[in-house]
């Protein structure tokens, strides 16, 4: 790794952690959104580091963007201040969740520690295979062309379904 | 500068092998514009439009199965083998009778027929694509178009509360179960490195490069498998993942129960004999023991509990389990007679159970409360015509001979006998003895004489309008017997002469049965 690269790395991760720190310590839902929303803008950068455009590209348009945009929507729409339960903890949340936490950052260590080819190897065949976003693209428009091709019409039920369920009982009277 | 050519090797002959879903797809696409730009009131139209895009997709899965069709294209994610059209048969033949019994719902009830005809094709497409998919990736997108159209389908009577819980209990319970199964497919893929089914199979078969030699005896393998088996009990209601079954049958519009209770079985039965008898047959011994756990307990807690059933929707979803829990017999036998039984069985169980809804449908749209078992009291001395079908589908499901019920159950068993799995059978037969007792209770209550506080005649349905069926003059208000709509007469007595033509003369389509096993096991390379 290059000095500039590890810069930004440690840059980012370090934005990263302070990001996730705020989404279990925001005391409003919407800070804890917001903080989501950037440890995922960095998680970002951290794939761009390992040679991952697409994942990077995605991280950004469908966690950063679409779904956290709709989070921050619903818990606007809601309004949680009328929902004093929702601030309130489950019995021995706390301790559970540190517990929790623990196990998985053993686990990623226990992995990393045991085979770090893991994670430099496929870096590397992607990289000399012309980079993530040909590959990905590749594979996209010939193996999985065809399941590309069915979401296509999940949207359109996704769609109708929207429009049938939403609607309000003055239109449906021409049945 | 990079100048990357993807060339996509598809043909004409491709897009031959998925012509059926093909149609449905544009069906579904030209049903929203007619929605659009048809004014005024249009269940007729919309209704008839429905049943030709559905003749239509039938006729092409009949070119296919006679031509033998593709075993795979697209890129290997589909094929359009026997296997896959003979289910599509039990599936469009499932969504015609459903389609046909629709238009009286569609008036009582005010919904927008496009749209509900749109997401009953959306919910075709869907199964038939989950029979045809020979990759995970496939497969999963169909169990969400399937899933998705099903949802809104079951909550489209939006103003209704039971209704809106069916929706709603049943999305969010089945898109848990879809994510398990999703879970499960990305551990198959994690193990084996392919998410085609064939890649799959010669991977855990041993003969493959780029795949690991510890792939069957890997941990993940045994969690993916645990998953994916818990996603498929779960959407073809296998106890004990049963328990939303009852309620979404009794809650959805019931030409949507009708519909999903075979067809959504039909594709998922098709789906899941592909993954786990085709692609991890060679890993038999991981699967065999929960399978048979599942279809032991399946069999004894739908007849058990279909015996304190007063609703007939109910009732029809323990017995929907039951059902389910005697297919898996067959399926466990994992011998080519056992998947000819499934798929046997699922043309039987189409005819039989989508009659049995029709009944319901009909007697719902009269304006009585349809599905109170309790209400069907005298109905034979009423309306015969209406009785004597329902009670050949109650024998049929009861399994009596000579209806199709008994020999489906017959085929099934026997698979077991020849696997060797005895046990399975006792069982089997125990549980069809008890299930005499509720089907057959249904049956006496519509012959006992009507009591005397029973209230007159029902009326031959005011607002109902059959698909242009030609003006029945109005005046002759007060008939004593009262005539069947036309849709509900063709509808009744299709389904009961499939049930007993099924049962009388059933070699025929068990040889077309075994064919399509052949095929489909012929694609797994096996015997």
């Amino acid at each position: 790794m290059t000095v500039v690269a590890s810069i930004v790395f440690y840059v980012a991760a370090a934005i990263a952690i302070l990001g996730g720190i705020g989404v279990v310590s925001a005391r409003s839902p919407m800070y804890s959104g917001l903080s989501l929303i950037l440890t995922l803008s960095q998680l970002a950068v951290l794939f761009l580091l390992l040679g991952a455009q697409f994942i990077a590209a995605a991280q950004i348009l469908i966690y950063a963007g679409a779904v956290m945009v709709l989070f921050l929507f619903v818990i606007a729409l809601l309004g949680v201040e009328a929902y004093p339960f929702l601030g309130r903890h489950l019995p021995g949340q706390r301790p559970l969740s540190v517990a929790l936490a623990a196990i998985l950052l053993a686990g990623v260590i226990f992995f990393v520690a045991e085979n770090p080819r893991a994670i430099t190897g496929a870096h590397s065949t992607v990289l000399q295979s012309g980079g993530n976003v040909e590959v990905f693209g590749r594979q996209l428009f010939t193996s999985f062309f065809f399941p590309f091709e069915l979401t296509a019409p999940l949207l359109i039920v996704a769609m109708i379904g929207a429009v049938a369920l939403s609607r309000s009982r003055r239109g449906d009277t021409n049945a | 500068m990079i100048v990357a050519v993807i060339h996509i090797n598809v043909t004409l002959a491709d897009w031959g092998s998925v012509l059926p879903e093909l149609i449905i797809a544009g069906g579904m696409l030209l049903l929203m514009l007619v929605d659009v730009f048809v004014p005024g009131k249009k269940v007729n139209l919309t209704t008839w439009l429905t049943l030709i895009i559905l003749a239509l997709a039938f006729a092409a899965s009949w070119n296919l199965w006679r031509t033998g069709g593709m075993a795979s294209a697209l890129y290997g994610t589909v094929t359009s083998d026997r296997f896959a059209m003979f289910f599509d048969f039990s599936i469009l033949i499932s969504a015609a009778l459903a389609v046909l019994i629709s238009p009286g719902y569609i008036s009582t009830s005010a919904f927008d027929s496009g749209e509900y005809y749109a997401l009953i094709l959306g919910a075709v497409l869907g199964m038939m694509l989950m029979a045809a998919g020979l990759s995970l990736m496939v497969l999963f997108i169909a169990l969400e178009l399937l899933s998705l159209a099903l949802y809104i389908l079951s909550g489209f009577e939006r103003f209704r509360p039971r209704s809106q819980e069916a929706g709603f209990k049943y999305f969010l319970l089945s898109s848990f179960a879809s994510a398990f199964l999703l879970y499960g497919f990305a551990l198959l893929y994690g193990v084996t490195g392919s998410t085609s089914l064939i890649k799959i199979s010669t991977c855990l078969a041993g003969h493959a490069h780029g795949c690991s030699a510890a792939a069957t005896s890997s941990p993940l393998l045994y969690i993916g498998i645990g998953l994916m088996l818990v996603g498929f009990a779960f959407k073809v209601s296998i106890v004990p993942f049963h328990m939303w079954t009852p309620d979404v049958y009794e809650g959805a519009p019931t030409p949507v129960t009708a519909f999903m209770s075979v067809a959504t079985k039909a594709a998922l039965f098709a789906a899941f004999i592909r993954v786990f008898s085709m692609s991890l047959s060679t890993v038999e011994s991981h699967w065999y023991g929960a399978l048979w756990a599942l279809a032991i307990a399946t069999m004894v807690v739908g007849n058990i509990a279909a015996l304190a059933q007063s609703n007939m929707k109910r009732l029809l979803a323990y017995s929907g389990i039951a059902h389910a829990g005697y297919i898996l017999v067959a399926m466990a036998a994992n011998n080519a007679l056992g998947q000819s039984a499934v798929a046997f069985y699922f043309l039987a169980y189409t005819f039989m159970n989508i009659g049995a809804f029709v009944f319901v449908a009909y007697l719902e749209t009269t304006g009585r409360a349809g599905d109170e078992i309790a209400s069907y009291r005298g109905i034979f001395y009423r309306n015969p015509a209406l009785a004597l079908p329902m009670a050949i589908f109650m024998f049929s499901l009861a399994g009596f001979p000579p209806t199709a019920g008994f020999f489906a159950k017959y085929v099934a068993f026997q698979a077991a006998v020849q696997a060797g799995h005895v046990d399975l059978v006792v069982v089997g037969v125990i549980t069809s003895l008890v299930s005499v007792v509720y089907y057959l209770r249904v049956v006496a209550v519509m012959f006992l004489q009507p009591a005397e506080e029973a209230a007159p005649v029902e009326q031959p349905v005011p607002p109902e309008q059959p698909p242009a069926v030609e003006q029945v003059p109005a005046s002759a208000e007060p008939v004593t017997r009262p005539q069947l709509p036309w849709n509900i007469d063709v509808g009744i007595w299709t389904a009961a002469l499939g049930s007993i033509v099924l049962g009388i003369i059933p070699t025929g389509l068990l040889t077309y049965a075994s064919e399509s096993v052949t095929a489909v096991r012929a694609l797994f390379g096996l015997p």
